[in-house]
């Protein structure tokens, strides 16, 4: 609802600056679970339980940096978009999209194994918290693969307009968030 | 019904009483002084003819006046009052007397060392909502919980501490006076919460060693008349 | 309800139903708010029955299903049901809703000079989903074992085994029916960031804006903060519940304490989302009626984002006795202690304001003027539950429930008072009726004061909360005729509120119509009509100063709305300064 006599110019338009706060509610939504998970870890005698398999670092690392490469791909994709250059965005956006399919799979993957590995969901805290975690955190990666796809999939003339262009860079920021709360996990519950 | 504290039963009682009052002292003079204020300003500013309100945006001497007077005041509480908490709650004072409550949906455990001189062998002394405490000893409380929160509190004795399942939460009390006192449930523990009330009796020591070695003796006759073998333990 | 403006033809329904106008979703809040009131407000009166008189039958109680009320006089079980969700309805039904949802949504475009907010439809759609929360909220009452009976602060393990409370699908609802509420206040505080740092008027910079929008601004960034992790808390519990998992459960490796870290990290912050914006209101309010400048405006705007920004850091302060390491206990002392002061500095910038003023007592004056009399109470309570060793003998006694209500109903809803009554001409097109305020104003202030005042009392008496029936205990029953006393206090307390309620509704109907600026006000939103229009302004004003310029010298009239050039630009004579349009 901005009329043309609302003259004071943000520095920031509304939907770059909703979507940054929204992605502040985010980043407290995560970090209320890594403190919870913590608190658990550290407060129960062993992590993991004796008996229990410990998490795939290497698979994880592997999907980390699958993540990180579909965050590039974005990058380069709005770097494209700076050049005028629609295909160069929708082969970025695709490609980022199709990343991001492969990281969820690996996370199937993963969580196939230690469920096979006998890591049940409600056993122990450290099952617990694993799946719910790693499960908040790809219900959001889903919500931006198919973000993800709906643009790439949107981008067929060979122009950028100015509704894809913020579309992308809005998606941009969602992802990247994505990625870095991964990233967040991967080393506090992998690697510490 | 009176307005001030019930009268305290444990040592360290005037403690928190003085601290209370203390408190109550700076509080009720803060309140004095902003009620008085406000409602001397409110008659004395009240609208007149011809009256205009005086133009000003603040002073800023005031500003910083009062905010060091109440910083330095409530700091100053916080750190009276740290002294006290260290001795109430932050240590226990060298004892070797100890009951275990263990609280539960909606009773309160209370298990003493048997003849034995151990805990948990099966001849403890076991009461369910009647804890004895000799006069002038420190006493261990040893906390627990086998359900949900209860809160153990003695309010003659100024003490309250959460029992908490999963956790072993020691605290200490010293009776000063003998007689019969009430343990109350503080912490919402389901339905009978407000029914789960316990007595605890205060005595002379030497009451106390008698109502104990009894009690004692009690346990092991119980336990020896009908002799199941398997259960019979070596130390028994 | 326009004659200006909209001339465009919008259909009723999405005009007053399903509107995406801040004005009516700000207003649809506020019934929304005024009948849980009521529904709140009429269980804490059945709290009320059973405390004064434990074992006489409730009048009316057969009206009640047997397994509650058996014969007319409520079970333990029941009595549990009452307060937890008198509280929770309070919180997350009342206050929040009133304060953030109502007059954030009416208040914030309107003062700052904005059309609407920045996302209209998800506005439209924060209400609707809070509506929800609050229906799933009230179902839990109809289902089968009742509704959550574990205090709104839901410790588990009580509130995650089913068998500990005896309540199964009632609580589950509760937990589902807080995220969703959670969920909306997200939205609204997304919108309200935005709206405030994007859509200013020219010339509103940040340090000319109301306090009321100041108060909402740190409101919206401090729930966009702490709700989240509510969220996560609810989520856990919510699988502790249905899934069988062990976040709470010690044995399976959980975590009692867990809960009340997270919970009051979200609920301590919470509490000053439910007092921030009302702090905002009557500052505004007390500068309009002792026509002076707000004293200290900077030092108002820090020591609210101070109030925000430690309120962060003090959340152990309700764990005092739960076990928690008693060195963290000393920390959280003290940082409790110094988020004090900045409430200190506000007590005295708002005594400074009124010093010198030229006082009108209007009812919005009087509700703000209690407010701050009633705040200064409850906070100075909370001063003796800051210190820990203080707190072993008070802590979940009535002592709590005297601080909780003197500063939720003597600040928070008196806060509310003051708004309503203060903003109402604005909304409605139409004034309240003067002698009836002051009627409702003289009754609350006193039945609020003999139903709250004598819980300090029962609190030093050691009087235990949540408890259905406090002659049980020996020590208690010297109290028993203070319980009495408190009951008909709060019959008479709740009585006086059919006044509020009968004018606010009929003043709907039978009120003198307003002018655009009925109190003489210096911001924004007095120089819309009233009410204002769909898109508010028929120009976007133009801002030349800061929002308190109450008698300034020099000036024929005792106001000068930020909109005006003013005395400083000389092509206005003072004299023939006519802000009011209307
Ligand atoms: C609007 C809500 C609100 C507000 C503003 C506050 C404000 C404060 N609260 Fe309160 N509080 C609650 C709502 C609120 N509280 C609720 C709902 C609970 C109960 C939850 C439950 O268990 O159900 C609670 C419980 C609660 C506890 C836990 C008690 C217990 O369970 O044992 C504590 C402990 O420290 C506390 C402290 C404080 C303090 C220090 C302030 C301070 O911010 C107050 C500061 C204000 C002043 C001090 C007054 C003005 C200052 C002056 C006049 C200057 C001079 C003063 C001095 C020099 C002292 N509160
Ligand atoms: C904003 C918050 C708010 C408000 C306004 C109130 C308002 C009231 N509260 Fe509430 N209360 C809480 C928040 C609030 N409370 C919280 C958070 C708790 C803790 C819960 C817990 O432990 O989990 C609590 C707990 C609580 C208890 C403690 C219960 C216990 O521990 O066992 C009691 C007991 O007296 C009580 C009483 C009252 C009364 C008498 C009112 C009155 O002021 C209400 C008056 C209002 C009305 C009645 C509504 C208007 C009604 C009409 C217009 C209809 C006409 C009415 C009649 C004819 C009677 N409250
Ligand atoms: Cu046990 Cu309350
Ligand atoms: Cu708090």
């Amino acid at each position: 609802m901005r009329g043309a006599d609302q003259p004071v110019l943000p520095a920031q338009d509304n939907a770059h600056f909703a979507t940054l706060i929204f992605l502040m509610a985010g980043v407290m939504l995560f970090a209320g679970l890594v403190g919870g998970y913590l608190t658990l870890r550290y407060a129960g005698p062993g992590w993991p339980p004796p008996g229990l398999p410990p998490l795939p670092k290497g698979l994880a690392g592997f999907n980390t940096l699958v993540i990180a490469l579909s965050s590039l791909s974005l990058v380069r994709a709005l770097l494209a978009v700076r050049r005028l250059d629609a295909r160069g965005l929708r082969r970025g956006l695709a490609l980022a999209c199709l990343l991001g399919v492969l990281f969820l799979l690996l996370q199937a993957v993963q969580w196939s194994r230690l469920l096979a590995g006998g890591l049940s969901f409600a056993g122990t805290t450290y099952g617990t918290t694993f799946y719910f975690l790693t499960g908040v955190h790809a219900v959001h990666a889903t919500a931006g693969v198919v973000w993800l796809l709906v643009l790439a999939w949107r981008q067929r003339e060979p122009w950028v307009s100015d509704g894809h262009r913020k579309q992308a860079e809005l998606c941009a920021m969602y992802w990247h968030f994505v990625g870095l709360v991964w990233l967040g996990l991967y080393v506090v519950m992998y690697l510490l | 019904m009176t307005w001030r504290l019930p009268e305290g039963v444990s040592t360290y009682s005037p403690t928190i009483d003085h601290l209370f009052y203390l408190i109550l002292a700076i509080t009720g003079a803060a309140f004095v002084l902003t009620e008085a204020l406000l409602f001397y300003f409110a008659f004395r500013y009240r609208r007149k003819e011809g009256v205009r309100a005086t133009y000003t945006h603040g002073n800023n001497t005031l500003e910083v006046i009062w905010t060091i007077v109440p910083a330095v005041l409530l700091v100053a509480l916080a750190f009276v009052s740290r002294n006290a908490w260290d001795m109430i709650k932050g240590q226990i004072p060298p004892t070797d007397d100890m009951v275990i409550v263990t609280a539960s949906q909606f009773n309160w455990e209370i298990r003493y060392k048997g003849a034995d001189g151990e805990f948990e062998t099966p001849d403890d002394v076991v009461t369910s909502n009647d804890m004895k405490l000799p006069v002038g000893k420190p006493f261990r409380i040893r906390l627990r919980s086998k359900d949900v929160i209860h809160s153990f509190f003695l309010p003659q004795f100024r003490l309250k501490q959460d029992a908490v399942p999963g956790l072993t939460i020691d605290v200490w009390v010293e009776g000063t006076k003998t007689g019969t006192y009430e343990i109350a449930c503080a912490e919402l523990c389901g339905f009978g919460h407000y029914s789960m009330r316990g007595i605890l009796t205060v005595m002379q020591p030497d009451e106390y060693t008698t109502w104990m070695s009894e009690a004692q003796a009690g346990v092991a006759a119980a336990e020896a008349a009908p002799p199941p073998p398997a259960q019979t333990k070596p130390h028994a | 309800m326009s004659e200006h403006g909209s001339e465009h033809k919008i259909p009723f329904i999405r005009k007053y139903i399903f509107s995406t106008d801040h004005k009516v979703i700000g207003i649809q809040f506020l019934f929304m708010s005024l009948f849980f009131m009521i529904f709140g407000g009429l269980m804490a009166m059945m709290v009320r029955w059973q405390l004064g008189y434990p074992d006489k039958a409730m009048p009316l109680g057969t009206l009640f299903p047997e397994a509650s009320m058996p014969e007319g006089h409520m079970g333990p079980e029941f009595y549990n049901m009452l307060f937890t969700m008198h509280g929770s309805v309070m919180i997350f039904m009342v206050i929040i809703p009133t304060l953030a949802g109502a007059f954030g949504n009416f208040l914030v475009p309107l003062m700052i000079g904005a059309r609407d907010m920045a996302y209209p439809k998800l506005n439209m759609l924060s209400f609707w989903v809070a509506l929800a929360g609050g229906m799933v909220m009230v179902t839990s009452f109809f289902t089968e074992t009742g509704a959550a009976a574990s205090g709104w602060t839901a410790y588990p393990p009580l509130s995650a085994v089913a068998d500990y409370s005896g309540v199964t699908l009632g609580q589950t609802l509760w937990i589902v029916s807080v995220i969703i509420i959670g969920s909306s206040s997200i939205m609204g505080a997304v919108n309200y960031i935005t709206t405030i740092v994007n859509m200013r008027a020219p010339g509103m910079q940040f340090f000319r804006m109301p306090l009321s929008i100041w108060a909402l601004f740190i409101t919206a960034i401090l729930s966009l903060m702490a709700t989240p992790v509510l969220a996560s808390a609810m989520g856990m519990l919510l699988f502790d519940r249905t899934l069988g998992t062990h976040f709470f459960a010690p044995a399976g490796g959980g975590q009692v304490l867990l809960w009340q870290h997270l919970f009051w990290f979200y609920s301590h912050p919470a509490v000053y989302i439910m007092i921030l914006p009302a702090m905002g209101f009557v500052s505004d309010i007390l500068a309009t009626f002792a026509r002076k400048p707000i004293f200290g405006y900077k030092a108002m705007v820090f020591s609210l984002m101070g109030i925000a920004g430690l309120g962060f850091i003090v959340w152990g302060h309700h764990m005092f006795q739960s076990g928690m390491n008693p060195t963290l206990g000393t920390a959280f002392m003290i940082s409790t202690m110094v988020i004090a002061v900045p409430s200190a500095i506000k007590t005295f910038n708002w005594l400074g304001t009124i010093w010198r003023g030229s006082i009108h007592f209007t009812t919005p004056m009087l509700n703000a003027m209690t407010f701050v009399s009633m705040f200064i109470i409850g906070g100075l309570s909370g001063i003796f539950m800051a210190s820990t060793p203080v707190d072993i003998y008070i802590h979940d006694t009535y002592f709590i429930v005297a601080h909780l209500h003197y500063v939720l109903f003597g600040g928070s809803l008196f806060g509310v008072f003051a708004a309503i009554t203060f903003w109402y001409p604005k909304m409605f097109g139409r004034m309240m009726n003067e002698g009836l305020g002051k009627l409702h104003w003289v009754l609350s202030f006193i039945f609020f004061n003999l139903t709250f005042f004598p819980m300090h009392i029962l609190g030093m008496g050691g009087h235990m909360r949540r408890i259905y029936d406090p002659t049980q205990y020996d020590f208690l029953k010297p109290l028993q005729p203070m319980n009495i006393f408190i009951t008909i206090s709060a019959l008479c307390l709740g009585a006086s509120q059919l006044l509020f309620m009968s004018n606010f509704l009929g003043s709907l109907a039978f009120g003198r119509k307003a002018s655009r600026n009925p109190w003489h006000a210096t911001t924004l939103e007095w120089v819309a009509p009233s009410p204002p229009p769909h898109g508010n302004f028929e120009t976007i004003p133009t801002v030349y100063h800061g929002a308190y310029e109450f008698s300034p010298p020099g000036m024929a009239e005792d106001y000068l709305p930020q909109n005006v050039p003013g005395a400083t630009t000389p092509a206005h004579t003072p004299g023939v300064l006519s802000p009011a349009r209307a």
